[in-house]
Order: C-alpha cells, then structure tokens, then sequence
C-alpha cells in the first residue's frame, strides 16, 4: 500500500535521500530505521505530501503522491516527529478542527473512536498546553487516525514516552496494523523487534537493507563468542564448516577473542570446537547467541559503502 | 474550500483565544474613542466620521501586522505548519484561510468602533453615504496590510521579524510619497500611484473611485499569490 521507488530528495547540493526503494504491504508494520540524519523524516514528509520529491516516485494506496496531491492525503494519516499539536486547543476542539481539515463525515463518531482508542476519553476537556508529553503524544495520534486512513506514517511514535505508555502505543499500533499499512521511524531497535514485521534500514540516505526481520537478521544465524589461546586463528576458523565471517575483537592475558558469525540453519559451535583442538590450541570459551537487529544495524551503519539487500 | 473554513475558524478562535487579540483589540478601542471625544465629537464640528476613521486606517498599520505575524511563521516554529501542508488542502486555501481569518478579526474590531456611529446619528446628521464608503475604504486598507503582513509571515522565520517588516515597508511606501515631489514629476506620478493612503482619504470623504477599488483588490491579491507561491516553493524547494 506503500511503494517508493527510487525516491530521491535533494536540498541544494545535499543529497537527503538518495533513490530509496520498498514496499509496505497492507497488514504489515514496517519500521524505518536509521541513525539521526539518515534521512527517514525526509522520506516520511515525501510520502505524505509535505516534500516534493527531486526525482522518482512514491504511491500511497494506488495514488501517485506527485501528481495528485488532494487525493492521496485523505487516505494517510501521518504523525510527525515531535507531535505538533495547539497547545491552546481543548483535545477535543483539537480533533474536531482535524476532523474538518479532512472531511470527516461523521465527526462525533470518529472523535468517539479516537479517544477510546488512543486512551484519552478522560481528557476529552482538557486544554492541550496542559497535558504530559505521553497525552500529548496520543492526541497528535489520534488526529491521525481520525479519517481512518489506510496508511499510517507515524515519525517517531514513542519518542519520550515512558515504559508503561509505550506498552500502551505499541498495542495499539499492533491493533492498528491489522487492516493497514503502517511506516513506523525509530531508532529504538527493540522497537522494531516488537511490533514490526519488516524492516528499512537507511543510512545517508541510501537504504542499507530491507526485507523480513528474519531476512534482514540472517534468519536464525547464530553468533558465536570464540575464546582461545590461538593467535591469528581467523584462517583457521573461517575454514570450519557453516561459519560465514570471522573477526577478531580483543583478547589479554594470552588468551584471544573471536566473533564468528555463522550461516543461517548451522550450528559451528562442534566445528569451531574441534577445529582448535586439531591445531593444538585451547579452547577457553564458545558461546552462540542469535544474531540480534543491534547486530545487523552496527555493522550496516558503519560501514555505509557496502549495500546489502535482501 | 470546506478544509479553507476549518483553518480559517482556527485561527480566528485562536485570535480571540490568546491575549494578544485582547490587546490589539482594547488598545484599537481606546485609542479610537480618545480621538473621537477629543477630535470629532465636540460642539461645530462636522458630524462625520473621516477624521476618526483616517487615523483608524493609520492605526491599522500596527494593528494589521500584529494579527498577521504569527499566521504562518508561529506554525511553522511549533511544527503544525506541517499538519496543514499534509491536509488535504492546497496551499491557495491555506494561504487565504489565514486572510480571512485576520481579516474577520478586523472586522469585528472596527464594529467596535459603531457606537461612534451611532453617537453622530443621536446629535447630529451624517452622511450615511459616507460613513459607508469610509467604512469600505478602511477594510480595503486592512485586507491590503494584513495580506502584506502574510506574505511577510511566511518569508520570515521570527513573528518580530514578520511585524517589523510589514510595518517598515509601509512607512518607506509612506515616506517616499512624502519626498516624491522632489524626485522629478514622473517618479512622483507613481510614487503616488503606489501609496494607499491618499486613496483611503477618498473613500473616508465619500468618494468611491473604481481605480481605487482596483488597487486595493490588485494590491491585496498579488501580496497573498506571493504568500502562495513562496509557500509552495517551501514544499519543492
């Protein structure tokens, strides 16, 4: 419901976002990650109608976002970063205006669903200067969902909420998902682990890699800790069967330090183990854990020249 | 438009809301019914309201831009700018939503000024005719300075900034009519075309001169056209 193609974005010589690609099916929850600066709140702003991409295209539920403006918009509801609301406005006459900005047919109704939905029935009266940012947050949403849109691009949804609010938005975002596509920005990775089942991953504006959160994450591929009194054993244990890439960390004390990232569907441990014994080394400790999105992001991220798709 | 009426409904509740509105509003009140007691209402005195309503048309000068500066530049800075661009509404109704939003707040200030009206109509016989045009000719000068004032809102990134330039291009407008004559009779031809003040004493007098209609009209649209245009270019630049 969510295509971008080769969208790109200059502001005078600087290249924001340069010729991203995905998809977001309806159903799914994709988050949009990326370091500060990497370009994820241009993309949104184009998405939505706010940016005029420099070149290439994007369609929010069939409608070009280039050629026409007026009709797309009615069908994304966008939340931008920081949740922009009038402070002077009463929640309410808050959702009221927006209702009308979008031409919302039966107001009452959808403002009624909104609050029920997002959580704010009991300050429905409340003047919006002064609520908590976590209030806040949740009436700049449900303003969002008030047309009921089929797309939701939302920046940075739980950004300075605390644990229990964030529970809160998550479940709803969960919920949400079931009938529509969602864009969700973050650089909270745990996020993403627990409502998204797919990922963008950008950086200097170019994405880095996207697919499944399986796919992205290398399936079930394990990383195993490896520490030996081996020195230079990266040749030997990049020859054991199922392992993928060796790199050395740190070592002390005679001892060294190898993380060994294994194939998807193998587990090395056996091999690596034996391995070192063949050579005549000490095997001190080996440990496996699965490859983690942290994983994934830290490697991508800093090394940005090499692009990966899956 | 429908999307046009809920921006402009805002914005003119919100005018009412803060107090800023207040305190342009009761400083108008003021400041008028002084120059009226002591200019206007007094014993041998024309019963008329031109004195009254060309210095009104002075004081719009500050007043117009106070109630336009924050239009476009405050929802910028608080990020709700974005909401309205994300809507879906096009930038032309955006930009005239925030005009007459202003300009209903203008309105409804000078009704203020009608129980001066009403006092001329009790003791004396004006002109109603004039009273009329006179009327008109202030809410040409208004829509005239709030529309610069918008297109100043959305050029500049500080509401001070915003009223100041409105303010300083008028008063240059102002001043370069008063030095015309002395730049040679050519120059001063349209120094005097572009100035609004003498036109407004027009229409305070009870003239209504077409070519000054058309001015007002001219003058106010091409200030909001360059409002939108500088507004969209935001979007593409």
């Amino acid at each position: 419901m969510i295509k971008a193609d080769c969208l790109t974005r200059k502001f005078g010589d600087l290249t924001a976002v340069d010729r991203v690609e995905f998809e977001v099916p309806q159903g799914s929850v994709t988050g949009f990650l990326g370091p500060n600066g990497a370009g994820k709140t241009t993309t949104m702003r184009m998405l939505c109608g706010v940016l005029t991409p420099t070149s290439g295209r994007a369609w929010i539920d069939g409608s070009d976002v280039t050629s026409g403006p007026e009709l797309f918009r009615n069908r994304v509801g966008y939340l931008p970063e920081s949740a922009p609301v009038y402070p002077e406005m009463r929640v309410q006459e808050y959702l009221r205006f927006r209702a009308g900005l979008y031409r919302v047919r039966s107001v009452r109704a959808a403002i009624d669903r909104a609050l029920e939905q997002c959580g704010l029935v009991d300050v429905a009266r409340r003047i919006i200067g002064h609520l908590s940012k976590g209030f806040r947050q949740r009436v700049a949403l449900a303003a969002a969902l008030l047309h009921e849109p089929r797309v939701l691009v939302l920046d940075e949804p739980t950004a300075g909420l605390d644990p229990t609010q964030v529970d809160s938005i998550r479940g709803l975002i969960a919920d949400l998902a079931q009938d529509r596509a969602i864009l969700l920005s973050t650089h909270i990775l745990s996020e993403v682990e627990a409502v998204c089942d797919s990922i963008v991953m950008i950086a200097g504006g170019r994405v880095l890699a996207r697919g499944t959160l399986e796919a992205v994450c290398g399936g079930d591929a394990l990383v195993c800790h490896v520490e030996t009194d081996l020195a230079d054993a990266v040749g030997l244990l990049a020859g054991v069967a199922g392992v993928s890439h060796v790199q050395a960390t740190s070592g002390g004390g005679g001892w060294n330090q190898y993380q060994v990232t294994a194939s998807a569907e193998q587990d090395p441990r056996a091999g690596l183990a034996a391995a070192i014994a063949e050579a005549g080394g000490q095997l001190r400790e080996i440990h496996a854990r699965r490859r983690s999105l942290e994983d994934v992001f830290r490697t991508l991220v800093s090394a940005p020249a090499e692009e990966k798709r899956t | 438009m429908s999307g046009g009426w809920t921006i402009a409904g805002r914005d003119l509740r919100s005018l009412f809301l803060t107090p800023a509105g207040y305190v342009v509003a009761a400083l108008f009140v003021l400041i008028s019914g002084i120059v009226f007691i002591r200019q206007v209402f007094l014993p041998g005195q024309p019963a008329s309201m031109s004195t009254l309503l060309d210095f009104d048309a002075l004081l719009l000068l500050f007043i117009c831009p106070a109630l336009t500066m924050r239009s476009i530049c405050e929802e910028k800075r608080r990020g709700t700018w974005e909401l309205l661009v994300a809507a879906p509404t096009n930038m032309g109704t955006i930009i005239l939503a925030k005009f007459l939003a202003s300009l209903g707040f203008l309105v409804v200030l000078l009704a203020l000024t009608f129980p001066c009206v009403m006092l001329l109509e009790l003791y004396g016989r004006p002109d109603p005719g004039e009273i009329f045009s006179g009327y008109l000719g202030v809410v040409f000068m208004g829509c005239l300075y709030l529309s610069s004032g918008i297109l100043a809102s959305a050029i500049s990134g500080s509401q001070t900034i915003a009223f100041l330039l409105t303010v300083f291009f008028w008063i240059l407008v102002g001043l370069a009519r008063v030095g015309a004559t002395a730049l040679g009779p050519d120059l001063a031809d349209i120094l005097f075309a572009i100035e609004p003040y003498g036109r407004l004493q027009a229409f305070t007098t009870g003239l209504i001169d077409t070519a000054n209609i058309v001015y007002f009209v001219v003058g106010t649209a091409l200030f909001l056209l360059v409002a939108m245009a500088i507004a969209e270019f935001g979007r593409r630049r």
